[in-house]
């Protein structure tokens, strides 16, 4: 019988603790949960907007409205694969290559972007 | 009016030319009838003679002082008439779906752009809030790659967040919205004169009406000068007994201003007159009211003279002036008399009756009926209640101008009207100055010293910087020039080399005292800063406790000491020729700009972006000039420096930086603190899951102030973190990485509930073979049930 009000004092003390000591990490809490946070804006707007300009040669407003498409979602790997593109047009490679490697660090789950990754990252290095 | 503007304000040189050929025979004419005469009367002869040459010497020095004074004309209008000083905006704000903005930051950054606030949207440059709305009538504005018109719309909130952007009146959905950037300063040029200079289209023409109305309503009429007013004036003043009235032209004033002293001599009264002939003569007579407009002097600011009506404008009621109400441009007008005297911020009373003098002359001179007159009468002033300052945030704009120079000369600078667009976040810039005033207070030593920083580390965007306790201080810009030691900020670099060289986080080390023979045969004996020895214990452990043994003897073994050297000049920090074992302590000079670049690159997982303060730069006709473009290059490994960043959290989670813990116990971040010898120096480098933030605190006699990095920088920095408003730090997901749980102190695999656990990151194949016995801890299991339970 000594130990109920032993086992009442402690599990209020544990309450109270539990209120003041900070939560721990769980593992996943270290992660990334999404690479892309599919915002519309970004895939409606301004990506469609760099897409256009890059059909038309505009490679440098192009690489502008990217920036912007980052400045928004910068974890986004089709942003970056698309600065990529615009920079294999400007037959600039180790540009090309840099902005391949941002896209990749950002991957998760996309095979068709994966490869689409891979087979470009292989043009830059021609 | 209307016929001036009907006329061709390109200036010509063709009247001059005629002016010039025409006066030639006469010259000729003079000097041949001069022997004539002598030999008519020759008694005369010898004193006509010599009143025959000095005329001609007159004549010459006149024609000479003439094409002097051409010359003069001709070098201000041919070329640039003005200095134009160069214009750097903030980064333009993007508004979409979906963002999070509190509405009141909104406002904000719409007040920083010159919007006013009003009830109902009459003109560009207006926005009205209700609870759930913001409604803009945005500025027409040129940025580097398109134009955008002037537009009504409407932002809708749920919150913080914004539900949707319609324009108006049409209500049409937007996806997006640039609003009009900041602007956030100017280079002025040596004169210390600023104007906006507008073209003769921008100008209203209610302005020239009034304009012309008090200061020379003969002004299309008079060649120059104007006798008949020059008589009036003098009769006018003679029958004052004193100076009342002037009898100056505005091109006589416009000579005077442009190129004569304000000196009260007949010489220059001469002079005035010669040039406001030549100007009359060269050019049409709306060119010469744009220069008028453009010229005046109308406002003091500090040091810093404002001329010309268009800046004036935007100073005092910031607005452009093609939206000035008549009382607002007759007070402009009523200026020009005296611009100290009518001052309507020093002197409100006095400007206040020179407007209404001026509206009298307006209703005089029918410009404005009875009913007008008397209602603007009524009007208050409307100036601001103290001006803008030119250069509100000096410590960003120095950092812009020095990123400027590597292409641009100073006079490019100060003269050409660049734009110059910057990544600067003028709310940012808000946040971590009012974050580091919370932070100061902390500290009794007023003599305490600070620089930070704040960068995007994901693009290399440098969002907000002040290098001055006093942050609108324009003077010595710590954040780029103060160079320091930095302590352990140095071994996250150290830890990253380590780790290249095969050590995981969990291998073992040792926290033993060491005495080392340098090269010049002295004895180093490093130290821990609590002067104690840990014994053994994990990489991971010595890293989180900044312990200096640890580091210092794996930093000599192998080659850790040349790749620390190889992977600083990888990113352009290393500044020594002759590399001392202390530089693995962090006895190796670093501006906060410099550690805020080093710190990019960790947080970035090893991507390097040189932080940046420029994205674009057009000259005065909206041509680019100069992009900057996003840069990203993989200067080191990956799956290492996600390692490297879980080390820093552990810094923060449970190492030197723990405050952290407590102060955002919801919110990951990572970071390390920097002491240096004596407390001379308190840095503390940290990220979240976007923005990097830099703090040093430091005497500038460097002298001790008594604050590590933990008691002094990391408390700053989490009052301008809590200021920014952050999310939680996640770490990139890296195929080649395996986590485990591994006891901290022993280094082997563990349990989670395990005491001493920590949850750690290894390139696959590189865990610990062995397991540490799991002694558990009830207590802390108990609260983590509690906590999960809740």
């Amino acid at each position: 019988m000594v130990t109920r009000p032993f086992l009442i004092i402690l599990l209020i003390s544990m309450l109270l603790a539990s209120c003041t000591t900070p939560k721990p990490l769980q593992t996943e809490e270290y992660h990334e949960k999404s690479t892309s946070e599919n915002n519309p804006v970004v895939l409606n707007g301004l990506q469609k907007q760099a897409l256009k300009l890059m059909n038309e040669n505009k490679f440098k407003s192009s690489i502008t409205f990217l920036q912007r498409a980052i400045k928004v979602e910068p974890r986004n790997p089709l942003n970056w694969h698309y600065l990529a593109q615009n920079y294999w047009h400007l037959k600039d490679f180790p540009k090309c290559r840099a902005m391949v490697q941002r896209a990749q660090s950002y991957m998760q789950y996309q095979p068709d972007l994966n490869q689409a990754n891979d087979t470009l990252l292989q043009q830059c290095r021609r | 009016m209307s016929q001036a503007r009907n006329k061709k304000s390109k200036p010509t040189a063709t009247p001059q030319t005629k002016k010039q050929t025409s006066r030639k025979p006469a010259k000729k004419s003079t000097r041949k009838a001069t022997p004539k005469k002598a030999s008519a009367m020759p008694g005369s002869s010898s004193l006509k003679k010599w009143l025959g040459i000095v005329s001609v010497i007159l004549l010459v020095g006149f024609i000479a002082h003439l094409i002097y004074l051409n010359h003069l004309i001709e070098k201000r209008f041919d070329g640039e008439t003005w200095a134009r000083p160069s214009r750097v905006y903030s980064r333009p704000l993007e508004l979409y779906v979906g963002l999070k903005i509190e509405p009141e930051q909104l406002k904000k950054e719409l007040k920083l752009a010159d919007y006013q606030q009003v009830a109902t949207l009459e003109s560009s440059g207006q926005f009205s809030s209700s609870r759930t709305a913001i409604e803009i009538f945005s500025h027409e504005f040129h940025f580097a790659d398109h134009h955008q018109a002037e537009a009504k719309v409407r932002i809708d909130f749920a919150g913080t967040e914004i539900t949707s952007i319609s324009n108006l009146p049409e209500k049409i959905q937007l996806e997006f919205i640039q609003l009009t950037p900041v602007l956030i300063g100017s280079y002025i040029p040596g004169n210390l004169e600023d104007r906006l200079v507008i073209d003769i289209e921008d100008i209203p023409q209610d302005l020239i009406d009034i304009l012309l109305a008090v200061e020379d309503h003969r002004f299309f009429n008079h060649f120059g000068i104007s006798p008949i007013s020059i008589l009036r004036a003098l009769w006018a003043n003679i029958l004052a007994g004193r100076t009342v009235q002037g009898g100056s032209t505005l091109t006589q004033q416009l000579a005077k201003n442009l190129f004569l002293s304000p000196e009260r001599s007949l010489l220059r009264k001469i002079n005035e007159a010669l040039m406001s002939i030549m100007l009359e003569v060269r050019f049409e007579k709306e060119a010469i009211l744009t220069a008028y407009i453009n010229e005046v002097f109308l406002l003091q600011q500090n040091n810093v003279a404002i001329h010309g009506f268009a800046l004036t404008s935007k100073m005092l009621f910031k607005q452009p002036l093609k939206h000035l109400s008549k009382d607002k441009l007759a007070l402009l007008v009523g200026m020009v008399k005296g611009p100290s005297v009518y001052n309507p911020i020093q002197h409100p009373d006095n400007a206040l009756k020179r407007r209404n003098n001026v509206l009298d002359v307006m209703h005089k001179e029918g410009l404005i009926d009875n009913i007008e007159v008397k209602r603007l009468k009524k009007s208050p002033l409307g100036a601001n209640k103290r001006l803008p300052p030119v250069n509100e945030f000096p410590a960003y704009l120095d950092l812009v101008k020095k990123q400027l120079s590597i292409n641009y000369s100073s006079s490019d600078l100060t003269a050409k009207g660049l734009h110059v667009f910057t990544a600067f976040d003028p709310i940012k810039q808000q946040q971590l100055e009012q974050g580091l005033k919370n932070g100061l207070k902390r500290f009794d030593n007023k003599k305490v010293q600070s620089a930070v920083i704040v960068a995007d580390y994901l693009n290399g965007d440098l969002l907000a910087l002040v290098g001055d306790r006093e942050t609108d201080y324009p003077g010595f810009n710590r954040a780029i020039l103060a160079q320091r030691p930095i302590g352990s900020l140095i071994k996250p670099m150290l830890l990253y080399g380590l780790l290249q060289s095969g050590k995981t986080l969990a291998s073992p080390v040792e926290d033993r005292a060491m005495r080392i023979r340098l090269s010049n045969d002295e004895i180093w004996a490093p130290q821990n800063y609590d002067k104690k020895l840990h014994g053994e214990m994990t990489l991971f452990d010595a890293f989180v406790h900044s312990y200096n043994l640890p580091f210092v003897q794996l930093g000599l073994e192998n080659k850790s000491l040349e790749i620390l050297t190889e992977n600083l000049q990888k990113i352009h920090l290393l500044k020594q020729s002759r590399i001392y074992p202390s530089i693995l302590l962090g006895a190796t000079l670093m501006t906060p700009f410099e550690v805020a670049q080093m710190y990019q690159v960790i947080a970035n997982s090893g991507y390097f972006s040189p932080l940046t303060t420029i994205r674009q730069v057009m000259d005065k006709d909206q041509n680019i000039l100069t992009r900057v473009p996003l840069d990203s290059e993989a200067v080191f490994q990956r799956a290492q420096m996600i390692q490297v960043q879980r080390a820093l959290i552990g810094v923060a989670e449970q190492g030197t930086a723990r405050y952290l813990a407590t102060r955002f116990p919801d919110k990951t971040v990572a970071g390390k603190t920097g002491t240096t010898n004596d407390l001379r120096d308190s840095w503390f480098a940290g990220f979240s899951n976007r923005y990097l933030t830099v703090v040093w605190l430091g005497d500038d006699d460097n002298k001790t102030i008594n604050l590590t990095g933990s008691s002094g920088a990391l408390r700053v920095w989490a009052d301008v973190m809590n200021e920014l408003s952050f999310d939680a730090l996640k770490l990139g997901i890296e195929p080649s990485l395996e986590w485990s749980y591994i006891n901290a102190q022993t280094g082997g695999k563990t349990k989670k509930n395990c005491t001493n656990s920590v949850l750690l990151p290894f390139v696959k194949g590189t865990q610990p073979d062995f397991s540490s016995h799991c002694e558990k801890n009830y207590l802390e299991n108990g609260i983590q049930w509690l906590q999960d339970l809740f």
